[in-house]
């Protein structure tokens, strides 16, 4: 039957108030379904073109990378599960993330899995460098080596250990060479356990025998081994022959402090000198209260990057105490000062406040290029007593680094700051000019969680005005993390800043051609929400001048 | 001034130190010399050129910054995004887009990289089936390749 063209059956209601009758309202009903189901067939269709629409589709392969890189990839590295999630998109992004090889080159196991699904992810990594984690660090622990401190004690045969579960060795063939691996265990003893197994198959593989960098977290075992006591069967001489990059991750002093035969100054991690004196690199962390981290650096002078980590607790009352004593590095047999020639970047961090300067005064590193330290300042100083804070004198050891030969005549880049959020450490004026005055090579300064409770950049500002020099003349990177909103001089900071771009324009006024001053960016970095430091900030007349001058200016929100 | 001709046929005179921040244009001017002719854009409107522009002179005279930062020394700030920056991008999805293809074509690098990041913070969290909704994004699997997929990628669906 042919429909009736719509509305016209009922015409006449449209000019008239008159109600319908019961065939008419069976009819708009009718027409009222029909539209309905138009509208639906419409709104698919809409859906349809605005799919088709969809911008995301013109983005290039290589641009669709460079978002699923940022996407996926967080401090811990790459998220593997963030990455499978990309490829169930559709057809393209399955096709891009494929083509991007740096998603497939880092990957942690961390439960029972068969090798070869994770080899063949890591395949698709092309020829870009590889790294493994193997992290058997959730509950729960490891029912063979957990609490246990020696490889055969009175262990019940049917416990297995986490790792050898992991099937470590089945990864470590010529398949896929890797160039990183991580483990992280629950138990020194699951890693002896693993490095002393005779197990030919990957002890001669490529993928062990050409690895260059190993990392070893303990942070969680809560005993250290006796066997580790004696340097001829310490499982350190079990290490990859080719490594050049080390990182251990030491058992927390207050959890193995008290287990039997632990000293903490006199228990040494016993690495061969041989394994040392190949590293290129060195990350060690590590809380105990003696010289191991001295002991080993002696051995290490091929070193160019050297992290040390402490990472105090904020209560805690023993930190480095055995540096205080004279004669210390003496009495454990090491020379007065360790060199290290090649060291160019040096990270010590959550270092006691209290012993910064004794331990940086160890070292002898005439070829640093990089220096980030942050100080864990757990000993407050009165708020009118900052000359007498522990990081006074931290502060003016800095000058030990200045361009007096053979120390540091090239050192470009300084980080320092407090290891603790909550804390931040003061830089009274004075420590300010040490830095600006003996470190003039720098090149990158950035103060992480730092105080200033007198204005530092009046005076900068007067000095330079004064003296008609430019402070740090080589300096490009200037960055305040963690910045203390409520009592950062930001109005004077920008004063500061002008002055320093029209001292070297002055310094320029003969000449026909004006450099452009070093500086080039400057960042702001507010770890907690105020409004009105960000309107201060937007509002302030001096920050198009400066912006003007050629130093880019940018506030970052990091909350 | 630089004339730059969009898509649309919409002229723009641009001082020529705004425009440098795009290095297509920069070396365009300096492969081509002076020239009153105008640089055509087939592949950038009106609209998006304005914005373009925007960045470009919020950023002029300032350094370009550097290519070569090593990914180490970012760190787990890879997705970080100035407070202006933040603000500049700001806009419909279909801007978005826009911008970062015509960061792409006239090679601003900064731009580029701040348009890369803000959509992997929207992407950031979110399933397959919340980013294909999100970005309009037909899912053109067959159910047996979805399978198939998932099954070779089951191991790694968690962390």
């Amino acid at each position: 039957m042919a429909l009736v063209p719509w509305g016209l059956a009922y015409r006449h209601l449209w000019t008239t108030n008159n109600p319908p009758t019961p065939l008419e309202k069976a009819t708009i009903w009718q027409d009222v379904a029909r539209s309905q189901y138009s509208i639906a067939v419409f709104q698919n269709r809409l859906a349809l073109c605005r799919m088709l629409l969809a911008p995301i589709r013109s983005l290039p392969l290589e641009t669709l990378g460079r978002i699923f890189e940022l996407s996926v990839t967080d401090y811990r590295g790459i998220d593997k599960a963030s990455v499978a999630k990309l490829c169930l998109v559709c057809k393209t992004w399955w096709r891009a993330a494929q083509l991007t090889h740096s998603l497939w080159t880092d990957v942690c196991v961390d439960r029972p899995v068969f090798p070869g699904r994770v080899l063949k992810w890591l395949q698709q990594g092309g020829t870009l460098p590889k790294t493994l984690r193997f992290s058997q660090d959730d509950w729960p622990a490891c029912e063979r080596h957990h609490m246990r401190d020696e490889l055969d004690d009175d262990v019940d045969d049917e416990d297995v250990c986490k790792l050898a579960e992991a099937r470590l060795f089945k990864y470590l063939t010529d398949e896929v060479p890797l160039d990183s691996l991580c483990i992280t265990t629950w138990s020194p003893i699951c890693i002896r356990d693993f490095l002393l197994s005779p197990n030919p198959s990957f002890t001669a593989a490529t993928s062990w025998t050409a690895l260059r960098s190993l990392e070893l977290n303990m942070r969680f075992c809560h005993l250290w081994p006796e066997s580790e006591h004696d340097p001829a069967i310490s499982m350190f001489n079990h290490l990859p022959p080719s490594l050049t990059s080390l990182s251990i991750d030491l058992p927390r002093r207050e959890v193995i402090g008290h287990s039997e035969g632990f000293d903490e100054a006199d228990t040494m991690i016993n690495i061969p000198a041989s394994t040392l004196g190949r590293l290129i690199s060195f990350k060690v962390r590590c809380d105990w209260d003696g010289p191991q981290i001295a002991t080993l650096l002696q051995h290490c002078e091929q070193l160019e990057d050297l992290t040390v980590e402490y990472l105090m607790n904020l209560s805690d009352g023993d930190e480095q105490e055995w540096t205080k004593e004279p004669n210390c590095l003496e009495k454990y047999d090491l020379p007065p000062q360790i060199r290290l020639p090649r060291l160019h970047t040096l990270v010590a961090d959550g270092i006691p406040a209290s012993a910064a300067s004794t331990v940086l005064q160890f070292l002898s590193v005439p070829a640093l290029v990089n220096i980030t330290v942050t100080v864990n300042d757990s000993d407050d100083a009165a708020e009118d007593e900052y000359e007498d804070h522990p990081a006074h004198d931290f502060l003016q050891s800095l000058g030990l680094f200045s361009p007096h030969p053979p120390d540091a005549p090239t050192l470009n880049s300084l980080t320092i700051g407090e290891a603790w959020e909550s804390l931040s450490f003061p830089l009274i004026p004075i420590s300010f000019m040490d830095i600006v005055l003996d470190l003039t090579s720098l090149k990158r300064l950035i103060l992480h969680e730092v105080q200033y409770p007198e204005d530092p950049f009046l005076a900068m500002r007067l000095y330079m005005e004064s003296q008609r020099v430019q402070l740090l003349p080589h300096l490009e990177h200037l960055e305040f993390d963690g910045v203390p909103s409520d009592t950062f001089p930001l109005e004077s900071f920008f004063h500061f800043l002008r002055a320093r771009c029209d001292q070297h324009i002055s310094s320029w006024s003969g000449c026909n051609v004006a450099q452009r001053d070093s500086l080039q960016m400057v960042v702001l970095r507010l770890t907690k929400e105020d409004d009105e430091f960000r309107n201060v900030y937007y509002s302030s007349p001096l920050l198009p001048s400066i912006r003007k001058r050629g130093v880019s200016v940018e506030l970052y929100l990091s909350y | 001034m630089v004339l730059l001709l969009t898509s649309d046929n919409e002229m723009f005179s641009v001082a020529e130190d705004v425009i440098k921040r795009s290095a297509y244009i920069k070396n365009m001017l300096e492969d081509v010399g002076e020239s009153d002719l105008p640089i055509p854009l087939p592949n950038v409107e009106s609209n998006v050129l304005v914005k373009i522009l925007e960045y470009c002179e919020h950023y002029r005279g300032e350094p370009l910054p550097a290519s070569d930062v090593d990914p180490a020394e970012i760190g787990d700030r890879s997705l970080d995004i100035a407070d202006w920056d933040q603000k500049y991008m700001a806009v419909d999805q279909e801007m978005l887009f826009e911008i970062i293809l015509a960061a792409n074509y006239l090679d601003i690098k900064s731009l580029l990289d701040v348009g890369c990041k803000t959509v992997a913070k929207m992407m950031k969290g979110k399933s397959s089936e919340e980013i294909r909704t999100l970005f309009n994004i037909a899912n053109d699997f067959t159910p047996e390749e979805e399978a198939q997929i998932r099954k070779e990628n089951a191991w790694a669906e968690c962390r």
